[in-house]
C-alpha cells in the first residue's frame, strides 16, 4: 500500500524539458509532450533527478540511498541496488497561460488534463465541460449582440464561452491563479492553444569580440511559459520523506537552459508524505 | 456558435498575415486614421498584465534606467523589429542575451566560473550563474512604443531624388529595467559586488539592438568613451512620432555620419568613402553587414518639449541640454584609437560649426535669430541652434571667420587623411563628383562674417526676400524658393549658421561674447540663380568674406 502524495509545480520562468533528438525538427528544439493531448510534460525522471540531487546537496541532507534507492556497486550480488521508497510520475499540465492581444491573459485546460488532476488529488467533483469559464471572466465583448456573449480569440479562431461555473475548486493548492481567468476548452483544442501559448525564442551566437552573428547559425527553442501549473503524483512506501524540511514549498529548477534563467519553478507538496 | 459580424476584422493584428489589407506593421500609410502598427501595439498593451513579473527572493536583482529607447528584436515577425514578449505579454530582455553580454565582459577566469567552460574531450562544465533576464519595473513601458525610423543619408548627401521613406519599429521609451541573476552556489556579498560590476561593464556597451544609434544605453554607466563627452545645448523642432513628438538622440549620429560621408567623399571616390563610413558607423556592406567601430550615447539632463506656432503651423519643439558621448565598440590599437579620437572630435566640431542636428539643421533658428519673421502669423518654425557648454577650449575652435580655414586645413582634414591612411586608403586626387554635397574645393564654398549680436544676421533675410533689388530698374535678385535654398520636398544647397563667438585670451577659458560668426556654406549647382548669387557674394557685397577654400 502506497502513501499518496503529489506535487504542484508553478513555473516562474520559461521551462524547457527537451524532447529526445529524434523528435527535434530542423533547428527548433522542441519540448517533451504528452502523447494524447500534445501538451508539455515534465518526465518523472527529471523530477526524481532534481529531488534526489537537491537532497544530496541541499539543506535537508537526508538518506539519499534510502529514499531514492542505492546505486549499483561493483562486486555485490545484484549490484547491491535497493528499491526507492519514493516514486514519481510525470507532471502534466493543469493550467496553461495564453496571451492574446486585446483580451485578458487566460489560463486554459481541458477535461482530460483536469481528469488526471482530479485522479491525483482525489475527490469526485464533476469535470467542467468544454467551453466553461467562471462567471467572473472578462472576455471580449461584441456589443452588436443582444446577449452578452463571452468570446475569446485563440489561434484556432473565435471561441465562445458556453457554460459558466465557479472555478475556485479547480485552483491547485500553492498556485497563484485567479478563478476569473480560467477557461476549460475541448480535448481536441488544447494542443493548438498550447502551441499558441508556448514561449519561443530565436537564438544566435555572437562573435566574441564583435556584436555580429558568428557563422550565421541560429536555433530556436520552445518552452512552457511562466505561470503554467503542473501536477505530478508521488507514491511513498513509507512516510517521513521530507525534502523541504519544514516548508511545504520550495523553488526548484527543472529542465535545461538553467543558466539563461529557464526552469525556475515553485514546487508545493501535498498529501501524505511526512 | 452564432456568427460574429465582420469577424475577419476582429482578428488581433498579431495573428494576421503580413499582406496588404490585413496587416503591414512596418508600413507608414500617410494620413491613415490608424496605422496597423498603432493598432497592433494597442491590442498588445491594453490587456497585458498590470504588474511586472517578479523574480523570487533567491534571485539578486538590480534596476537600471535606459537613457532613451531600447529594443531587443524578437525575430518573430518579418519586416519589423519588435521586442521579445515575456510572461503575460510583458516585454522582456532574455536571459540568453544577458548571459551573452555578461560573458563578453568577463576575463577568462570569470568566464569559466560564471558562464561555464569547455572541458577536454568537448564536454561542457556549466557556470554557476543563472541569468534571468530583465523586465520593465512599471507599466510605463506601454507608452511611446512606436518608433519611426527615417533613413535619409542618400537623400541628403548623394542624390536629391533618393528614396527616403520612413518605416516603423517598436521599441521601449526610457524604460527602467530590473535584471535578475542567481547562483547555484552561495556567494559572498563581495563576490556579488564583483558580479554586478561585470554586468555594469557589459551594459556600458549598450543593451539589445541598435546600440550604435544610441539605443539601449543605461543612463548612469559609461562605456569605452573615445574622449570625455561633449556637453551641448540645443533647440529646434522635435521629431514627429505617431504618439506625438520626441527628441531623438540619433540625430547626432546621423549628422556626424553624413558629414563623414561628405568629407570622405571630397578625398576619395564614392565607393571607398561609403565603405570607410560603414566601417566607422556600421552598415549593410556590399557582401555582409559591417559592425561599426563607433557607438553613440546621449544622456539628456534637461529636456523640455514645447510648442511653437498656431493652427496648422504648430510644431512641437525641444530645448535640450545633455552629454554626447562617442564610444568604441571594440578594442583598437593605440595609434588607430588616437586617430579615431581626433577624427570623431573634429567631425563633432565640424557639425557644430557649420551645421546643426535634427530637423531643419541647414538653417539658423528663426524664433531665436529672426523674431520679426513671426510678426506675421502662419509662419513655420525654421532652423535649429546648438551651442557648446563647459569644455570650450576643446570644442570651440573658431572665434572668427579666419579660424575656419585653420580648422579645416590644420585640424579637420589632416585628421581625416590620417584616419584614411591608417585604413590603407590611397589618397589620390579623385573624389565623389556625382554627389550633391561633397566636401571638395571644387564643390563647396564657405563665406563668413562677424555678427554683432543675435539680431545681426544678414544672410537670414536672403532666404526670405531679394538679396538685391532696384525698384527703378525693376531688378529683384533672389534665391528664395530656388534650388539653392530649397523648397518643400527639395533640400537646399546652402547651410546658414550663427556660431557663437568666443573670446580667446592666453591661458584662460574662452568666454562667450554677444557676437556670432555668421557662416554660409554653399554647394553650387549650375542654375542661373546660383551663378548670380555667387557673383553677388564675390563682387557686390562687403559683409561676407570667402573663408574656405581660400586659394581656389
Amino acid at each position: 500500500m502506497y502513501h499518496k502524495a503529489y506535487g504542484i509545480i508553478e513555473t516562474l520562468a520559461p521551462l524547457h524539458v527537451g524532447a529526445s533528438a529524434g523528435e527535434e525538427m530542423g533547428n527548433l528544439n522542441l519540448i517533451f509532450r504528452d502523447q494524447f493531448t500534445q501538451t508539455g510534460i515534465i518526465p518523472g525522471s527529471s523530477i526524481r533527478g532534481r529531488f534526489r540531487a537537491d537532497m544530496r546537496s541541499g539543506a535537508n541532507k537526508g538518506d539519499v540511498n534510502q529514499w531514492y534507492g542505492h546505486e549499483a556497486v561493483a562486486g555485490q550480488s545484484d549490484g547491491g541496488t535497493t528499491e526507492a521508497l519514493v516514486k514519481f510520475e510525470y507532471a502534466s499540465l493543469v493550467w496553461f497561460p495564453v496571451f492574446c492581444p486585446g483580451q485578458p491573459v487566460v489560463w486554459v485546460s481541458c477535461p482530460r488534463l483536469l481528469k488526471r488532476y482530479q485522479m491525483i488529488i482525489g475527490g469526485d467533483a464533476k469535470i467542467p465541460q468544454p467551453y466553461t469559464a467562471d462567471n467572473s471572466l472578462q472576455a471580449k465583448q461584441f456589443s452588436e449582440q443582444k446577449t452578452t456573449r463571452k468570446i475569446l480569440f485563440f489561434n484556432l479562431g473565435f471561441m465562445e464561452i458556453e457554460h459558466t461555473q465557479d472555478m475556485q475548486s479547480w485552483i491547485p493548492q500553492g498556485s497563484s491563479l485567479q478563478k476569473n481567468s480560467l477557461v476549460v476548452v475541448g480535448d481536441n483544442d488544447i494542443a493548438m492553444l498550447h502551441d499558441m501559448g508556448l514561449y519561443r525564442q530565436s537564438r544566435v551566437k555572437l562573435q566574441d569580440d564583435m556584436k555580429k552573428v558568428a557563422g550565421g547559425a541560429f536555433f530556436n527553442v520552445e518552452a512552457i511559459p511562466e505561470g503554467s501549473v503542473f501536477i505530478f503524483p508521488v507514491g511513498l512506501k513509507e512516510i517521513g520523506w521530507n525534502p523541504f524540511v519544514t516548508e511545504a514549498e520550495q523553488e526548484m529548477y527543472f529542465g535545461g537552459l538553467e543558466s539563461v534563467g529557464f526552469g525556475r519553478c515553485r514546487v508545493t507538496l501535498a498529501g501524505a508524505y511526512q | 456558435m452564432p456568427p460574429i459580424p465582420d469577424v475577419i476584422n476582429k482578428v488581433p493584428m498579431m495573428y494576421r498575415a503580413q499582406v496588404t489589407g490585413r496587416c503591414q506593421l512596418q508600413r507608414l500609410v500617410p494620413k491613415a486614421e490608424e496605422q496597423h502598427a498603432q493598432r497592433w501595439t494597442k491590442e498588445w498593451t491594453e490587456r497585458s498584465y498590470p504588474h511586472p513579473p517578479q523574480f523570487s527572493q533567491n534571485v539578486q536583482t538590480r534596476s537600471y534606467s535606459i537613457s532613451w529607447r531600447f529594443v531587443t528584436n524578437a525575430g518573430q515577425d518579418d519586416g519589423i523589429i519588435r521586442p521579445v514578449m515575456g510572461a503575460r505579454g510583458w516585454p522582456f530582455y532574455p536571459g540568453s542575451s544577458m548571459k551573452g553580454l555578461f560573458r563578453s565582459a568577463c576575463n577568462p577566469q570569470q568566464k569559466a566560473r560564471y558562464c561555464g567552460q569547455e572541458l577536454p574531450g568537448g564536454d561542457m562544465a556549466p557556470g554557476i550563474l543563472r541569468f534571468h533576464g530583465g523586465y520593465p519595473t512599471n507599466k510605463k513601458w506601454v507608452e511611446k512604443l512606436l518608433d519611426l525610423v527615417h533613413p535619409q543619408q542618400d537623400y541628403q548627401v548623394k542624390r536629391g531624388n533618393a528614396n527616403h521613406s520612413a518605416f516603423m519599429m517598436i521599441s521601449l521609451y526610457q524604460p527602467e529595467l530590473n535584471f535578475g541573476i542567481s547562483s547555484s552556489e552561495d556567494l559572498s556579498p563581495q563576490e556579488w559586488t564583483e558580479i554586478w560590476q561585470i554586468w555594469e561593464k557589459a551594459m556600458a556597451k549598450g543593451l539589445g539592438s541598435r546600440v550604435c544609434a544610441g539605443y539601449g544605453h543605461p543612463s548612469s554607466i559609461s562605456g569605452d568613451e573615445l574622449y570625455p563627452p561633449h556637453r551641448i545645448h540645443g533647440r529646434g523642432m522635435a521629431s514627429k512620432t505617431l504618439s506625438g513628438a520626441e527628441f531623438r538622440p540619433n540625430i547626432f549620429r546621423a549628422a556626424i555620419r553624413g558629414h563623414a560621408l561628405r568629407i570622405f567623399g571630397g578625398l576619395v571616390p564614392a565607393p571607398i568613402a561609403e565603405r570607410e563610413v560603414d566601417k566607422l558607423f556600421g552598415g549593410l556592406g556590399s557582401r555582409e553587414p559591417i559592425v561599426g567601430l563607433v557607438g553613440m550615447k546621449f544622456v539628456a539632463d534637461d529636456l523640455n518639449i514645447d510648442r511653437h506656432g498656431r493652427g496648422r503651423f504648430e510644431v512641437r519643439t525641444y530645448d535640450v541640454t545633455g552629454q554626447l558621448s562617442w564610444l568604441l565598440t571594440r578594442p583598437l590599437p593605440d595609434v588607430q584609437r588616437e586617430a579615431l579620437k581626433n577624427l570623431i572630435l573634429r567631425l563633432n566640431q565640424f557639425a557644430m560649426i557649420l551645421g546643426g542636428f535634427g530637423k531643419s539643421w541647414r538653417r539658423i533658428d528663426h524664433p531665436f535669430f529672426f523674431e520679426e519673421y513671426y510678426n506675421h502669423p502662419n509662419k513655420s518654425y525654421i532652423g535649429c541652434h546648438w551651442e557648446w557648454i563647459d569644455k570650450f577650449k576643446r570644442d570651440v575652435q573658431i572665434a572668427a571667420p579666419k579660424h575656419l580655414e585653420q580648422f579645416m586645413n590644420n585640424r579637420l582634414l589632416p585628421s581625416v587623411k590620417e584616419w584614411l591612411k591608417l585604413q590603407g586608403v590611397n589618397l589620390n586626387s579623385q573624389y565623389a563628383q556625382e554627389w550633391r554635397e561633397t566636401w571638395h574645393t571644387a564643390k563647396v564654398q564657405v563665406w563668413g562674417r562677424i555678427a554683432q549680436n543675435q539680431e545681426d544676421s544678414i544672410a537670414v533675410k536672403w532666404f526670405h526676400q531679394p538679396y538685391y533689388s532696384d525698384n527703378k530698374q525693376g531688378i529683384r535678385n533672389s534665391i528664395k524658393g530656388t534650388s539653392i535654398t530649397g523648397r518643400l520636398g527639395t533640400i537646399g544647397r546652402i547651410w546658414h549658421r550663427m556660431y557663437p563667438q568666443f573670446k580667446f585670451s592666453q591661458g584662460d577659458t574662452p568666454t562667450k561674447t554677444r557676437g556670432y560668426v555668421e557662416l554660409i556654406t554653399i554647394f553650387p549647382d549650375q542654375s542661373p540663380e546660383c551663378r548670380q548669387f555667387l557673383t553677388f557674394l564675390q563682387q557686390e557685397q562687403q559683409d561676407f568674406q570667402r573663408v574656405w577654400p581660400l586659394n581656389n
